[in-house]
Protein backbone atom coordinates (compact mmCIF):
# COMPACT_ATOMS: atom_id res chain seq x y z
CA UNK A 1 0.00 0.00 0.00
CA UNK A 2 1.19 3.65 -0.99
CA UNK A 3 0.02 6.62 0.37
CA UNK A 4 1.02 9.67 0.02
CA UNK A 5 0.64 13.83 0.99
CA UNK A 6 1.48 17.09 0.98
CA UNK A 7 2.68 19.05 4.73
CA UNK A 8 0.74 22.38 4.95
CA UNK A 9 3.12 25.08 4.54
CA UNK A 10 6.20 23.37 5.01
CA UNK A 11 6.89 22.21 1.05
CA UNK A 12 7.66 18.55 2.12
CA UNK A 13 6.02 15.95 1.07
CA UNK A 14 5.53 12.24 2.26
CA UNK A 15 5.08 8.99 1.32
CA UNK A 16 4.02 5.80 3.37
CA UNK A 17 4.52 2.35 2.46
CA UNK A 18 4.31 -1.13 4.06
CA UNK A 19 7.03 -3.52 4.03
CA UNK A 20 6.93 -5.90 1.04
CA UNK A 21 9.23 -8.13 -1.13
CA UNK A 22 8.29 -6.85 -4.16
CA UNK A 23 9.17 -3.38 -5.33
CA UNK A 24 6.54 -0.44 -3.65
CA UNK A 25 6.81 2.93 -5.67
CA UNK A 26 7.13 5.23 -2.96
CA UNK A 27 7.00 8.25 -5.47
CA UNK A 28 8.19 9.67 -8.85
CA UNK A 29 10.00 12.82 -9.69
CA UNK A 30 8.33 15.37 -11.82
CA UNK A 31 9.78 16.03 -15.07
CA UNK A 32 12.86 18.79 -14.47
CA UNK A 33 13.32 17.94 -10.56
CA UNK A 34 15.29 16.29 -8.19
CA UNK A 35 13.79 14.52 -4.94
CA UNK A 36 15.55 14.87 -1.50
CA UNK A 37 14.84 12.72 1.12
CA UNK A 38 15.08 14.55 4.39
CA UNK A 39 13.93 11.35 6.82
CA UNK A 40 12.98 7.89 6.69
CA UNK A 41 11.41 6.16 9.88
CA UNK A 42 10.38 2.30 9.91
CA UNK A 43 7.63 1.59 12.52
CA UNK A 44 7.41 -2.00 12.63
CA UNK A 45 4.57 -3.09 14.52
CA UNK A 46 5.00 -6.73 13.87
CA UNK A 47 7.55 -9.11 16.07
CA UNK A 48 10.08 -9.83 13.91
CA UNK A 49 12.78 -7.86 12.78
CA UNK A 50 12.29 -6.02 9.62
CA UNK A 51 14.91 -4.87 6.79
CA UNK A 52 13.90 -1.82 4.18
CA UNK A 53 15.70 -0.93 1.47
CA UNK A 54 15.32 2.82 0.02
CA UNK A 55 16.01 2.24 -4.08
CA UNK A 56 16.28 5.05 -6.79
CA UNK A 57 15.08 3.66 -10.38
CA UNK A 58 16.14 5.54 -13.14
CA UNK A 59 17.51 5.10 -16.86
CA UNK A 60 20.39 7.65 -17.46
CA UNK A 61 20.93 9.59 -20.69
CA UNK A 62 22.38 8.79 -23.51
CA UNK A 63 26.38 9.70 -23.23
CA UNK A 64 29.74 9.79 -25.55
CA UNK A 65 30.15 6.25 -24.34
CA UNK A 66 26.90 4.78 -23.67
CA UNK A 67 24.70 4.70 -26.93
CA UNK A 68 21.67 2.61 -24.75
CA UNK A 69 22.20 3.34 -21.25
CA UNK A 70 20.23 0.46 -19.00
CA UNK A 71 17.72 1.17 -16.36
CA UNK A 72 19.96 1.49 -12.78
CA UNK A 73 17.50 0.49 -9.47
CA UNK A 74 20.78 1.13 -7.20
CA UNK A 75 20.06 0.77 -3.18
CA UNK A 76 20.51 4.30 -1.59
CA UNK A 77 19.83 3.06 2.07
CA UNK A 78 19.54 -0.05 4.49
CA UNK A 79 17.81 -0.04 7.69
CA UNK A 80 16.74 -2.92 10.06
CA UNK A 81 13.65 -2.07 12.98
CA UNK A 82 12.66 -4.26 15.78
CA UNK A 83 9.08 -3.85 17.41
CA UNK A 84 10.03 -1.03 19.53
CA UNK A 85 8.13 1.80 21.20
CA UNK A 86 10.70 4.16 18.83
CA UNK A 87 10.51 3.62 15.54
CA UNK A 88 13.74 3.63 13.66
CA UNK A 89 14.10 7.24 12.20
CA UNK A 90 17.01 8.32 10.00
CA UNK A 91 16.79 12.16 9.75
CA UNK A 92 18.80 14.65 7.41
CA UNK A 93 22.38 14.08 9.62
CA UNK A 94 22.17 10.75 9.61
CA UNK A 95 21.43 10.92 6.05
CA UNK A 96 24.34 12.64 4.75
CA UNK A 97 22.22 16.38 4.66
CA UNK A 98 19.44 14.36 2.56
CA UNK A 99 19.07 11.50 -0.54
CA UNK A 100 19.04 12.37 -4.34
CA UNK A 101 16.42 10.54 -5.88
CA UNK A 102 16.71 11.22 -9.42
CA UNK A 103 13.55 8.70 -10.75
CA UNK A 104 11.52 6.95 -8.92
CA UNK A 105 11.93 6.12 -5.08
CA UNK A 106 11.36 2.60 -4.74
CA UNK A 107 11.16 0.42 -1.19
CA UNK A 108 11.47 -3.33 -0.78
CA UNK A 109 11.26 -4.91 2.98
CA UNK A 110 12.49 -8.50 4.17
CA UNK A 111 9.12 -9.59 4.35
CA UNK A 112 5.13 -9.20 3.77
CA UNK A 113 4.25 -7.16 6.85
CA UNK A 114 1.08 -4.53 6.65
CA UNK A 115 2.11 -3.21 10.40
CA UNK A 116 5.65 -2.56 9.34
CA UNK A 117 4.87 0.88 7.93
CA UNK A 118 8.30 3.26 6.12
CA UNK A 119 7.82 6.95 5.93
CA UNK A 120 9.72 8.91 3.49
CA UNK A 121 9.55 12.34 4.12
CA UNK A 122 11.29 14.48 0.94
CA UNK A 123 11.38 17.65 -1.34
CA UNK A 124 11.20 18.52 -4.79
CA UNK A 125 14.14 20.73 -6.39
CA UNK B 1 26.68 36.50 -28.77
CA UNK B 2 27.43 34.38 -25.68
CA UNK B 3 27.37 36.43 -22.10
CA UNK B 4 28.40 34.74 -18.76
CA UNK B 5 28.22 36.83 -16.05
CA UNK B 6 30.54 36.91 -12.84
CA UNK B 7 28.05 36.75 -9.57
CA UNK B 8 28.10 40.61 -7.47
CA UNK B 9 29.10 40.23 -3.67
CA UNK B 10 25.96 41.36 -2.83
CA UNK B 11 22.78 40.09 -4.75
CA UNK B 12 19.97 42.11 -5.72
CA UNK B 13 16.89 40.33 -3.94
CA UNK B 14 15.57 40.26 -7.31
CA UNK B 15 14.08 36.75 -9.32
CA UNK B 16 12.69 38.66 -12.27
CA UNK B 17 14.96 37.66 -15.81
CA UNK B 18 16.53 40.54 -17.11
CA UNK B 19 15.27 40.04 -21.19
CA UNK B 20 14.63 42.53 -23.54
CA UNK B 21 11.36 44.19 -23.64
CA UNK B 22 9.46 45.61 -26.27
CA UNK B 23 10.40 48.96 -27.58
CA UNK B 24 13.91 48.46 -27.14
CA UNK B 25 16.59 48.31 -29.62
CA UNK B 26 18.64 45.98 -30.45
CA UNK B 27 21.77 46.54 -32.88
CA UNK B 28 24.01 43.12 -34.70
CA UNK B 29 27.72 43.53 -35.55
CA UNK B 30 28.40 43.28 -39.03
CA UNK B 31 30.73 40.05 -37.94
CA UNK B 32 26.97 38.06 -38.25
CA UNK B 33 26.87 36.11 -41.03
CA UNK B 34 24.45 37.00 -43.28
CA UNK B 35 22.30 33.90 -43.87
CA UNK B 36 21.07 33.97 -40.76
CA UNK B 37 17.31 35.98 -41.03
CA UNK B 38 18.80 39.13 -39.88
CA UNK B 39 20.99 41.92 -41.27
CA UNK B 40 24.09 41.93 -40.05
CA UNK B 41 25.24 45.85 -38.65
CA UNK B 42 21.32 46.78 -38.97
CA UNK B 43 19.24 47.82 -36.26
CA UNK B 44 16.11 46.51 -34.97
CA UNK B 45 13.37 47.16 -32.46
CA UNK B 46 11.70 44.52 -30.26
CA UNK B 47 7.96 44.36 -30.92
CA UNK B 48 6.79 41.48 -29.46
CA UNK B 49 8.17 39.24 -26.28
CA UNK B 50 7.12 36.09 -24.68
CA UNK B 51 9.79 34.35 -21.48
CA UNK B 52 8.91 30.36 -21.63
CA UNK B 53 10.65 28.56 -19.21
CA UNK B 54 11.83 25.24 -20.76
CA UNK B 55 13.60 23.04 -18.45
CA UNK B 56 15.88 20.19 -19.44
CA UNK B 57 16.63 17.52 -17.22
CA UNK B 58 19.13 14.20 -18.23
CA UNK B 59 20.52 11.95 -16.11
CA UNK B 60 24.69 11.99 -16.60
CA UNK B 61 27.05 8.93 -15.79
CA UNK B 62 30.30 10.08 -14.18
CA UNK B 63 33.13 10.64 -15.50
CA UNK B 64 35.10 7.65 -14.19
CA UNK B 65 37.87 6.39 -16.46
CA UNK B 66 35.96 6.11 -19.44
CA UNK B 67 35.65 10.23 -19.52
CA UNK B 68 31.88 9.60 -19.76
CA UNK B 69 29.67 13.30 -21.04
CA UNK B 70 26.23 14.24 -21.69
CA UNK B 71 26.39 16.29 -25.23
CA UNK B 72 23.22 18.67 -24.79
CA UNK B 73 22.59 20.35 -28.38
CA UNK B 74 20.24 23.92 -28.17
CA UNK B 75 19.36 24.09 -31.71
CA UNK B 76 17.05 22.64 -34.02
CA UNK B 77 19.07 20.10 -35.58
CA UNK B 78 17.43 16.47 -35.60
CA UNK B 79 18.49 16.00 -31.60
CA UNK B 80 18.37 19.14 -30.86
CA UNK B 81 16.90 20.79 -28.00
CA UNK B 82 15.11 22.53 -30.57
CA UNK B 83 15.34 26.75 -28.40
CA UNK B 84 16.68 28.39 -31.64
CA UNK B 85 14.03 30.71 -34.05
CA UNK B 86 12.44 28.56 -36.73
CA UNK B 87 12.39 31.46 -39.04
CA UNK B 88 14.18 35.56 -39.91
CA UNK B 89 13.07 37.99 -38.28
CA UNK B 90 13.64 36.55 -34.62
CA UNK B 91 15.88 36.91 -31.77
CA UNK B 92 15.84 34.33 -29.11
CA UNK B 93 17.42 35.23 -25.74
CA UNK B 94 18.00 32.41 -24.27
CA UNK B 95 19.12 32.81 -20.25
CA UNK B 96 21.00 29.08 -19.45
CA UNK B 97 20.45 28.38 -15.26
CA UNK B 98 21.59 25.29 -13.22
CA UNK B 99 19.38 23.19 -10.65
CA UNK B 100 22.65 21.89 -8.04
CA UNK B 101 24.41 18.78 -9.71
CA UNK B 102 28.08 17.14 -8.44
CA UNK B 103 29.26 18.38 -11.74
CA UNK B 104 29.89 21.28 -14.73
CA UNK B 105 29.71 22.14 -17.71
CA UNK B 106 31.42 23.02 -20.74
CA UNK B 107 30.50 24.99 -23.46
CA UNK B 108 30.99 24.62 -27.30
CA UNK B 109 30.19 25.76 -30.79
CA UNK B 110 30.54 23.84 -33.18
CA UNK B 111 30.67 20.72 -31.09
CA UNK B 112 34.34 20.53 -31.62
CA UNK B 113 35.14 24.09 -30.62
CA UNK B 114 35.15 24.56 -26.81
CA UNK B 115 33.92 28.26 -26.69
CA UNK B 116 35.99 29.49 -23.04
CA UNK B 117 39.73 29.36 -23.70
CA UNK B 118 43.22 30.61 -22.74
CA UNK B 119 44.97 32.00 -25.67
CA UNK B 120 48.18 29.40 -25.48
CA UNK B 121 47.05 26.43 -27.19
CA UNK B 122 48.31 23.86 -23.97
CA UNK B 123 45.73 25.79 -22.27
CA UNK B 124 42.64 24.45 -23.89
CA UNK B 125 40.06 21.91 -21.88
CA UNK B 126 41.27 18.75 -22.22
CA UNK B 127 39.07 15.96 -20.34
CA UNK B 128 41.69 13.88 -19.50
CA UNK B 129 43.90 16.25 -17.61
CA UNK B 130 42.18 17.23 -13.91
CA UNK B 131 43.46 20.61 -14.47
CA UNK B 132 42.57 21.43 -17.65
CA UNK B 133 38.71 19.50 -17.71
CA UNK B 134 37.66 22.86 -15.31
CA UNK B 135 39.20 25.23 -17.49
CA UNK B 136 36.73 27.90 -18.49
CA UNK B 137 34.20 25.32 -17.03
CA UNK B 138 30.65 26.67 -15.56
CA UNK B 139 29.22 24.94 -12.15
CA UNK B 140 25.52 24.79 -11.76
CA UNK B 141 25.63 27.77 -8.59
CA UNK B 142 27.02 30.20 -11.26
CA UNK B 143 24.17 30.37 -12.99
CA UNK B 144 20.81 29.62 -10.99
CA UNK B 145 17.70 29.96 -12.18
CA UNK B 146 16.45 32.90 -9.81
CA UNK B 147 19.86 34.75 -11.06
CA UNK B 148 20.84 33.65 -14.24
CA UNK B 149 23.94 34.69 -15.28
CA UNK B 150 24.55 33.08 -18.60
CA UNK B 151 22.87 34.72 -21.98
CA UNK B 152 22.93 33.21 -25.26
CA UNK B 153 21.61 35.02 -28.73
CA UNK B 154 20.69 32.51 -31.34
CA UNK B 155 18.74 33.75 -34.33
CA UNK B 156 17.68 31.60 -37.50
CA UNK B 157 20.03 28.65 -38.82
CA UNK B 158 22.94 30.15 -36.00
CA UNK B 159 25.67 27.47 -36.01
CA UNK B 160 24.73 24.99 -32.92
CA UNK B 161 25.67 25.43 -29.44
CA UNK B 162 26.20 22.75 -27.14
CA UNK B 163 26.62 22.15 -23.38
CA UNK B 164 28.80 19.30 -22.28
CA UNK B 165 27.82 17.71 -19.09
CA UNK B 166 30.02 15.74 -16.88
CA UNK B 167 29.66 14.79 -13.15
CA UNK B 168 32.08 14.22 -10.59
CA UNK B 169 30.05 12.57 -8.27
CA UNK B 170 27.48 12.04 -5.50
CA UNK B 171 28.90 12.70 -2.45
CA UNK B 172 25.56 12.48 0.11
CA UNK B 173 24.85 9.32 -1.52
CA UNK B 174 27.81 7.60 -2.13
CA UNK B 175 26.44 4.40 -3.64
CA UNK B 176 24.94 6.51 -6.30
CA UNK B 177 27.92 8.41 -7.13
CA UNK B 178 28.39 6.72 -10.78
CA UNK B 179 24.83 9.04 -11.54
CA UNK B 180 23.76 12.50 -10.75
CA UNK B 181 20.73 14.52 -12.77
CA UNK B 182 21.77 18.09 -13.95
CA UNK B 183 18.40 19.91 -14.75
CA UNK B 184 19.51 23.23 -17.34
CA UNK B 185 16.46 25.76 -17.07
CA UNK B 186 16.81 27.07 -20.23
CA UNK B 187 14.45 30.43 -20.10
CA UNK B 188 13.57 31.33 -23.81
CA UNK B 189 12.41 35.17 -24.34
CA UNK B 190 11.47 35.00 -27.87
CA UNK B 191 11.57 38.50 -29.65
CA UNK B 192 9.98 39.75 -33.16
CA UNK B 193 12.03 41.77 -34.41
CA UNK B 194 11.26 45.12 -37.12
CA UNK B 195 14.12 46.39 -39.09
CA UNK B 196 15.06 50.31 -39.02
CA UNK B 197 15.70 52.12 -41.57
CA UNK B 198 17.76 55.26 -40.09
CA UNK B 199 18.37 54.34 -36.40
CA UNK B 200 18.31 57.69 -34.47
CA UNK B 201 21.64 58.01 -31.93
CA UNK B 202 19.71 57.04 -29.41
CA UNK B 203 18.53 54.15 -30.80
CA UNK B 204 21.89 52.62 -31.63
CA UNK B 205 24.03 51.02 -28.86
CA UNK B 206 26.31 53.01 -26.56
CA UNK B 207 28.58 55.40 -26.28
CA UNK B 208 25.34 57.13 -28.72
CA UNK B 209 22.33 55.68 -27.37
CA UNK B 210 21.24 52.96 -24.97
CA UNK B 211 20.36 50.37 -27.71
CA UNK B 212 21.74 46.61 -27.07
CA UNK B 213 25.05 45.51 -29.37
CA UNK B 214 24.82 41.93 -30.27
CA UNK B 215 28.32 40.70 -31.16
CA UNK B 216 28.47 37.46 -32.94
CA UNK B 217 29.86 34.25 -31.60
CA UNK B 218 33.09 34.31 -32.48
CA UNK B 219 33.65 37.47 -31.89
CA UNK B 220 32.92 37.29 -27.99
CA UNK B 221 34.80 34.02 -27.89
CA UNK B 222 38.42 35.73 -29.57
CA UNK B 223 38.10 33.78 -32.55
CA UNK B 224 38.36 36.29 -35.06
CA UNK B 225 41.60 37.79 -36.23
CA UNK B 226 42.61 40.87 -34.06
CA UNK B 227 42.70 43.06 -37.10
CA UNK B 228 39.16 41.86 -38.32
CA UNK B 229 37.97 43.71 -34.49
CA UNK B 230 40.08 46.27 -35.17
CA UNK B 231 42.53 45.71 -32.41
CA UNK B 232 46.04 47.29 -33.32
CA UNK B 233 49.21 44.57 -33.46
Amino acid sequence: MVTQQVQANTGYLTARVTSNTTVQNAFVVPYGMIGIIESITVDNQSAALRTINILDSFTPTVSNQVASPAAQNPTLWTGSAVQAANPLRSGPSELGGGIRILGTCQVTGDAIAATCVITIKYRLI
Amino acid sequence: MLEIQLKPMIRQASFTVPGLKVGQYVTFSAAWPTELGITPGRTYQVMMEQMVRAPREFIVPAMGSNNDYVEVNLSNESGGQLLYPTSGGFLHEIFIAFKPYAGFAQMFSPSDQILMRMPSTAEVYTIGTARLRVLGAIFPEQSTEDDPRIRLMAVYRMVSVFIRLHVLGTPSTPTTAAFDKSVIVFMVNRLALRPIANPTPEQLPPPQGRGLYIPYLDEVTFRMSPSSLGVAA
